[in-house]
């Protein structure tokens, strides 16, 4: 029988919802964050899990919250870009990039988050990735403003500060 | 990759520096709101949704509808058909209504065409918004109503070539409005399409040495492919119109309701915020599904939300433009003459075509190609049943520069002479002196940083790991937009907000974009308030656009946001500097002629030991904040323009006929660096297109339905973080403007030159030329089998 009720945290809250009344059983994750819960850093694009604007982290793991539906995301852990503060190491390695030769690591700022989002994913796997491993991360994520050049960096910069706290 | 930090003419705090963008913080942690969240949080109770029928045919007309299924389905609370009364009373409206056109009926800055219908009863191409609207209380309804929209259609055979335009079996798409069959009439008198004539090409002809043809296309297959999709959220009632959107331009989304509303514009505000990257989407003609959603709000009393789908986003292109070029020149290498023949090949609707095929070749001629002083130019451009062309970045100039500069490369190579070697006796402006310093200055820069002089003959370059070939090329081009070149933008709007705790509120009205003017904008101010001592963390600048708080809003094409604006912050600031020497008067028993400001103190200048804080000017009165403000007209001072240069290094796979661009190196003369991360960020992202273009992007066509096969993100190629290649850019202020700063635009032109430096550069590598983009592997090999072909039966 299907459920009646689907719990799951977000950003380290619980959130339950009833289905049928809460949200629909075939609604999908993002919708759920943006319209429920008011997560407007999820951006919604393509919907065809194509441009990867919508990522969060189920359980640490990037996933595509457009294709997803939040019953699946029942029992799991999902964190989206407003867990993280200008602290966090990836998003300030973002917000500071201004590096002579990289330009900056977002123009328009649509796809950020998601890039954000992928770098943790990457970095809490592997905490010293070669470039190209950076570069086979990102490739599910389209900026087309082109910062590619800023992000790879600045993804190459939050591994280091990661390291170094790591060090300490 | 090369870094190079470049050199500022001008030493100052802030403008020019490496820094991050203002709004890093913001955008990293997604906050900043886009068109998209405008629903969300309550802010607007019943509000539904709105949805246009996307026409399924190419080439169609209604001859019957029944909407009454649709009406009766429950959540149904309006819809609108093409034979309503209202909407058939509307006159006709143009693509560009909505884009940089200073009023409805004077100084455009593109040329108009007005063909388009507003819900039209027929379809010019695939997915043309046409027939019905519907509003109903969620997108899932307003889907399942279009589609119990019974419609008998008569449908009509297809055509998607300029070539098939104009044959008998092709059906007149705009009767009454072209000279002949889908052929428009461009401004101006022709005889046989000739659009511009100087000097004598017959005797350039006759007397030429050496000559080039090139005959090549560009454009039609590409797409804007911008992540956030175009929308407006809008509410018609008590004879007031409010109306939210991504669009870019608040001010003339306010006047074109108007116009074809009758609202009086005190009664219409238009409010924007960020827009993801645009690439020139806002000006593709669709703007009038302003008006049919405003009907349905109307209509059905109630907010209405429409916000375009993937495949409504992928029915737009850049134009389709062929040029066919003949080059003439002398063994020196000056090219004595030219003939150009433009043929713009549009699509249901006339995007600005004639800029592409006409005004661009004789705005070049002044700006890039001066030197060249015979020159022949031929214009035409035809409807057909492909999706509209139009303004995408870098419109006009990148169909230009790619037969253009390959031809020079052609003669280059014809008379063993190094291309850069022809381009600067060739290339430059009419208003400069001669040889260009600008382009001289780019280009030998770009050759240092690519190592062009690691280029071999066509052909004869190294060959790696035994299969791979390894080639060199280079474009030039104008940089766009210098400040004369602005005036029928008109005058530009900009204040200052001084508070009672010395912190700014920077009212520099544009729709941020990702072009960072906004960033830009607060350097300057805080450059220009440093009597103050201010900082930009102490500027907050106001990042949306009201067009009920009366500054008319500035659109962000090219960067010209970051230097017009700008422009006008010193006599705002001056103004400000007044304030403080009148208050602080009354508080030193002194004339505010005696005193001047700095280090945030009013002092008198004959005894800066009198001196009150600009802090307790501000509190210690009455708390009123400075509000200074400035309208300011463009200086007019015709200076010329500077130059970009673009190189490129590939490898070409015999074997595979793949190509890897190995490294893009792009200097681009700004005349003065605003924001030199932002810039370099311009010059970086702008290669997502323009190595995109050369290499991947291609929109494929079913040629019997006229329908585009792969209008999506899935389908369409753009290139990733792992596709990018090795880009050094480098910023250079050689040329400057006549303003303070002299800047001029960068983020239109810094994809110019990318297509064809790399297009020169395959040829380099391979010996071969390709007509049309992308250059894909299987154009590759099939060129490579045809030149082996070719040589072999010469051999015989
Ligand atoms: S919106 Fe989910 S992948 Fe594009
Ligand atoms: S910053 Fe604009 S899409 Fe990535």
């Amino acid at each position: 029988m299907e459920k009646e009720k689907i719990c799951f945290t977000v950003n380290g809250e619980d959130q339950v919802f009833e289905i049928g009344r809460d949200i629909e059983s075939d609604a999908r994750l993002s919708t759920v964050l943006r319209e429920k819960l008011g997560l407007t850093g999820v951006r919604i694009s393509c919907e065809q899990g194509a441009c990867g604007a919508c990522t969060v982290l189920l359980d640490g793991k990037s996933v595509l919250s457009c294709m997803m539906f939040a019953v699946d995301a029942d029992g799991r852990e999902v964190t989206t870009i407003e867990a993280f503060g200008e602290s966090d190491p990836v998003a300030s390695s973002f917000i500071e990039m201004a590096e002579p030769g990289y330009g900056t690591a977002m123009q328009c700022g649509f796809c950020t988050p998601g890039f954000v989002l992928e770098a943790h994913a990457l970095l809490s796997e592997n905490a010293s990735p070669a470039k190209d491993e950076i570069k086979e991360a990102l490739s599910g994520h389209i900026c087309r403003c082109g910062c590619y050049h800023g992000i790879i960096r600045a993804v190459e910069n939050a591994a280091e500060k990661i390291r170094e706290v790591e060090r300490r | 990759m090369t870094k190079t930090v470049y050199e500022p003419r001008v030493k100052r705090n802030y403008v020019g520096a490496y820094r991050p963008k203002i709004d890093a913080r913001e955008k990293t942690l997604g906050k900043v709101r886009f068109f998209q969240d405008v629903t969300l949080g309550g802010m607007f109770p019943n509000t539904i949704y709105g949805g246009i029928l996307q026409s399924p045919y190419a080439n169609a007309t209604i001859v019957g509808m029944d909407t009454s299924d649709a009406e009766a389905l429950p959540g149904v609370r309006a819809v609108l058909r093409y034979d309503d009364p209202e909407i058939r009373a509307l006159k006709l409206t143009t693509h560009a209504w909505t884009d940089t056109a200073v009023t409805p009926f004077h100084r455009d800055t593109i040329p108009r065409f007005f063909d388009r219908v507003f819900l039209p009863g027929s379809a010019k191409h695939v997915g043309d918004q046409m027939g019905v609207a519907v509003a109903a209380d969620s997108p899932d309804i307003v889907h399942e109503a279009l589609k119990l929209v019974k419609i008998e259609w008569d449908v009509h055979p297809v055509f998607l070539e300029a070539e098939d335009a104009v044959s008998a079996k092709a059906d007149d798409l705009h009767p009454g409005l072209c000279e002949e069959k889908n052929k428009i009439k461009l401004h101006g008198d022709f005889q046989d399409d000739v659009s511009f004539e100087t000097g004598d090409i017959e005797k350039a002809k006759s007397e030429a040495d050496v000559t080039a043809h090139t005959d090549m296309v560009y454009g039609g297959n590409v797409s804007h492919g911008t992540l956030d999709f175009r929308g407006l959220l809008i509410k018609w009632d008590s004879g007031r119109i409010d109306c939210w959107t991504n669009h870019y331009y608040t001010d003339q989304t306010r006047m074109y309701l108007h116009e074809y509303l009758d609202v009086p514009i005190n009664r219409i505000r238009v409010v924007n915020g960020h827009c993801g990257a645009h690439m020139g989407k806002w000006n593709m003609g669709e703007d009038g599904y302003y008006i049919i959603m405003a009907f349905l709000a109307k209509r059905s009393g109630r907010p209405v939300y429409y916000r375009m789908d993937v495949h409504e986003e992928f029915h737009d292109t850049r134009n389709l433009t062929r040029f066919v070029i003949d080059l003439y020149a002398k063994n020196d290498g000056a090219i004595t003459g030219m003939e150009i023949e433009g043929i713009g090949t549009m699509g249901g609707y006339y995007g600005p075509m004639e800029y592409n095929v006409q005004f661009i070749v004789e705005e070049s001629a002044e700006r890039i190609f001066a030197p060249i002083k015979n020159l022949r130019v031929r214009s035409k451009a035809y409807f057909t049943n492909r999706v509209p062309g139009g303004v995408m970045r870098g419109i006009g100039n990148l169909q230009l520069c790619w037969p253009l500069l390959q031809a020079v490369d052609i003669i280059a190579e014809k008379l063993g002479i190094d291309p850069i070697d022809v381009i600067k006796k060739n290339f430059g402006d009419m208003w400069s002196p001669y040889p260009n310093e600008s382009l001289a200055a780019v280009l030998d820069k770009g050759a240092e940083l690519i190592g062009w002089d690691r280029r071999r003959k066509t052909g004869e370059g190294e060959l790696i790991d035994g299969r791979s070939k390894r080639g060199f090329g280079v474009a030039v081009w104008n940089q766009w937009h210098a400040e004369w070149q602005e005036n029928a933008r008109g005058r530009i709007e900009v204040a200052f907000r001084v508070n009672p705790d010395l912190s700014v509120t920077l009212i520099s009205p544009t729709c941020e974009t990702g072009a960072g003017g906004n960033s830009a904008c607060v350097f300057a101010c805080a450059d220009n308030l440093s009597f103050l001592n201010i900082t930009p963390e102490d500027i907050h600048w106001v990042p949306v656009n009201d067009s009920d708080l009366g500054l008319k809003d500035c659109p962000p094409t090219d960067s010209i946001v970051s230097f017009l604006m700008p422009e006008a912050m010193p006599e705002c600031a001056a103004k400000v500097k007044d304030e403080f020497k009148r208050r602080g008067a009354l508080m030193l028993d002194a004339e505010p002629d005696e005193l001047d400001v700095d280090d945030a103190k009013v002092f008198v200048k004959s005894d800066p030991s009198r001196f009150v804080t600009c802090w307790s000017v501000m509190m210690d009165v009455d708390c009123v904040p400075i509000y200074a403000h400035v309208v300011r007209s463009n200086n007019k001072t015709v200076t010329g323009l500077p130059c970009g240069a673009w190189f490129a290094e590939v490898e070409v796979d015999i074997e595979t006929g793949e190509i890897e661009v190995k490294h893009v190196v792009l200097v681009n003369d700004v005349g003065q660096v605003m924001h030199a991360s932002g810039a370099e960020s311009q010059q970086l992202g702008a290669q997502e297109l323009g190595v995109g273009e050369a290499l991947t992007e291609d929109l494929q066509y079913d040629r019997r339905t006229g329908a585009i096969l792969n209008r999506n993100y899935l389908d369409y190629k753009m290139l990733t973080a792992a596709d990018f290649p090795e880009i050094s850019p480098c910023l250079m202020e050689v040329w400057k403007g006549a303003g303070k700063y002299g800047a001029a635009g960068l983020a239109e032109a810094a994809l110019t030159g990318t297509p064809t430096a790399i297009g020169n550069a395959v040829h380099n590598a391979i010996g071969v030329r390709f007509d049309s983009l992308p250059i894909t592997p299987k154009k590759v090999l099939d060129a490579l089998e045809k030149k082996e072909r070719q040589s072999g039966k010469e051999e015989r």
